[in-house]
């Protein structure tokens, strides 16, 4: 049975989003199994788990999105144990099929003057969809779609980026990895580990200049965005970090372009100090490594 | 509103220190704004209808050119009008990237538009008709068009002048269909006498948006390209594989012989000719010529 896209659905962590394509792919990790002294296989032996990938594009609407919350949470220290390092877990389902334990890997966004808001996001799972495909039909909410004509910009970069007087475009672009550990006897992940998170932005502005030193410049840019007819920041998206390249471009019947690429690999939330909780000193008992009752 | 008639309507154009009010024939404004439907997977309907590009405009309108005119009211000064000729002449060998608009006002509704398209026609024994289109970017925060449709008292010719008639660039008067003419073409040391001129110019502009803002910061002039198709009473021996250099200068006369629309096609090449004849007809010959800026 043919399904049209106006009835699959695509939820992630109870909340539904404003998605125009989402890609659900599941891919088995299967090499082929040779005998020694031949050039055919026989059979095939499962190399790694189940490795599934949920690729969506989504409008912003303002109403803090969830998805990006997660980049500056996940694989953070938020436990209450202060030890817990894998922040906050992605359960969705698209058209019926559902995952509980999905992570977020990359999240893009393309900024473009005078165009509606659409962020790129890939989530990475590695556990078994569960329940079956099953079509909805519900009405599209009204919404307003953050537009990039609602748009601010902060920058407190080092002077020695130069003057800018017109921000053209802007990419925001976060990766992390993320890596399953497997025990022996097990197809499914005992727990995942974060490896780097980086958050790059690309930033077209005007006035071309070649200068870039050795070690990068210190580079702070910010944009805030509205909705129409509104001052109130309903979204912000920062990048704090060095910037690594300048490319200057032209090719015919066009412009001239000069591009920034700032790197940041410090994407976390600010912290936040509540006080300071003391704890018992430890006495040193009579015995070595045994503390003192 | 009560209903305008096409006399309380004028068309004005300024540019720099001149004014022209055209002798024109019809004129159409149009304005757009630039809204697509957001669909998202898993609902039926749409959220809301968003922008993606800036609102634009652009107006049209067709006109007899007229030389000279009142160009101050206040003063009575007179002096040269035919500002379009004049815009496309210089826009097209211009050397500046950046570029500005032409004023114009129709029915008291203004804005500032850059010429994108400039034709004429030239027949035996008629005036020339010409046809121009300006789109309307806006700029800044400046719409692309403001004001309101009011109607204006009618104006006499006294603000043309009081020889209109002569006044009017016209191929009669100006030996146009003789050989050794002003307006010529050469072929092999032989000058071919036109019978008709259809002559065109088009504009590539970019408009330069920036994030935040609606309506572009500047305007870039990237080319333009040029073509005439001539009517003529001799054949040339073929057409060259690499194209054929010709030269091309229009010199279109006044009834009174005093002035003159000038266009110079700079270093055209022959692109196509063709050889026609119908029964109980003379043949006809037509060739096309093209220059790029």
């Amino acid at each position: 049975m043919i399904f049209s896209a106006k009835n699959v659905k695509l939820r992630l962590n109870t909340v539904d989003i404003l998605a125009n394509q989402c890609t659900l792919s599941i891919q088995a990790g299967l090499d082929p199994r040779y005998d020694a002294g031949s050039r055919h296989s026989r059979d095939y032996f499962a190399q790694q788990g189940i490795g599934s990938r949920l690729n969506f594009s989504h409008y912003l609407t303002g109403n803090l999105d969830d998805i990006k919350k997660l980049v500056s949470t996940q694989g953070e220290m938020i436990g209450n144990d202060g030890m817990s390092n894998e922040g906050q877990i992605v359960s969705g389902s698209f058209g019926g099929m559902v995952f509980t334990s999905g992570y977020l890997s990359s999240y893009s966004i393309q900024f473009t003057p005078n165009s509606p808001v659409v962020a790129n996001s890939e989530v990475v799972f590695f556990d078994d969809l569960t329940g079956n495909f099953v079509q909805t039909e519900e009405a599209a909410p009204k919404e307003e779609i953050l537009n990039c004509k609602n748009i601010t910009f902060t920058n407190s970069s080092s002077s020695e980026i130069g003057e800018i007087n017109d921000f053209i475009t802007a990419s925001y672009n976060y990766t992390s990895e993320i890596n399953p550990v497997y025990i022996a006897g097990t197809t499914v992940p005992e727990r995942i580990y974060f490896g780097r998170k980086n958050v790059s932005m690309s930033i077209d502005v005007d006035n071309p200049t070649g200068y870039v030193p050795y070690n990068g410049i210190t580079a702070n840019f910010g944009f805030n965005m509205t909705k129409h007819n509104s001052s109130t920041f309903v979204e912000a998206f920062s990048c704090y970090g060095r910037l690594q390249s300048r490319t200057v471009q032209a090719s015919v019947g066009g412009k001239v372009t000069h591009q920034l690429g700032i790197v940041t690999h410090n994407p976390h939330s600010t912290h936040k100090v509540f006080g300071i909780r003391p704890v018992e000193r430890p006495v040193t008992s009579d015995v070595v490594g045994v503390p003192r009752k | 509103m009560a209903t305008i008639r096409y006399d309380q309507v004028p068309l004005i154009i300024q540019f720099g220190k001149r004014t022209e009010r055209m002798i024109a024939r019809e004129c159409s404004l149009s304005e757009a704004a630039d809204l697509t439907p957001i669909y998202s997977i898993g609902k039926y309907g749409i959220s809301e209808q968003a922008p993606q590009g800036a609102r634009t405009a652009s107006i049209s309108f067709s006109y007899s050119p007229v030389l000279t005119g009142l160009i101050r009211e206040d003063t009575g000064e007179t002096g040269s009008y035919n500002i379009i000729n004049d815009v496309a002449n210089s826009l097209k060998n211009s050397k500046n990237s950046q570029t500005s608009g032409v004023s114009i006002r129709f029915g008291n509704i203004s804005g500032e538009g850059l010429l994108s398209s400039y034709s004429l026609s030239l027949q035996p024994y008629s005036p020339v008709e010409c046809s121009v289109n300006f789109e309307l970017f806006g700029s800044g925060e400046n719409l692309p068009v403001s004001g309101d449709l009011q109607a204006e008292s009618p104006e006499s010719f006294k603000y043309i002048n009081s020889k209109l008639a002569a006044q009017y660039g016209h191929s009669a008067h100006s030996a146009f269909m003789t050989a050794g003419s002003p307006a010529t073409i050469t072929s092999s040391n032989e000058t071919g006498i036109l019978t008709s001129v259809d002559y065109s110019i088009n504009f590539e502009y970019e408009p330069v948006y920036k994030l935040g803002q609606e309506f572009p910061s500047s305007f870039l002039y990237h080319k333009a390209n040029e073509e005439a198709n001539l009517s003529e009473n001799v054949r040339e021996t073929g057409i060259a594989f690499t194209g054929k250099s010709e030269n091309f200068n229009l010199n279109i006369r006044s009834l009174d012989n005093q002035n003159a629309i000038l266009v110079k096609m700079n270093e055209p090449v022959l692109s196509n000719t063709q050889l026609r004849v119908s029964s109980q007809g003379a043949v006809e010959t037509k060739k096309t010529i093209r220059s790029f800026y």
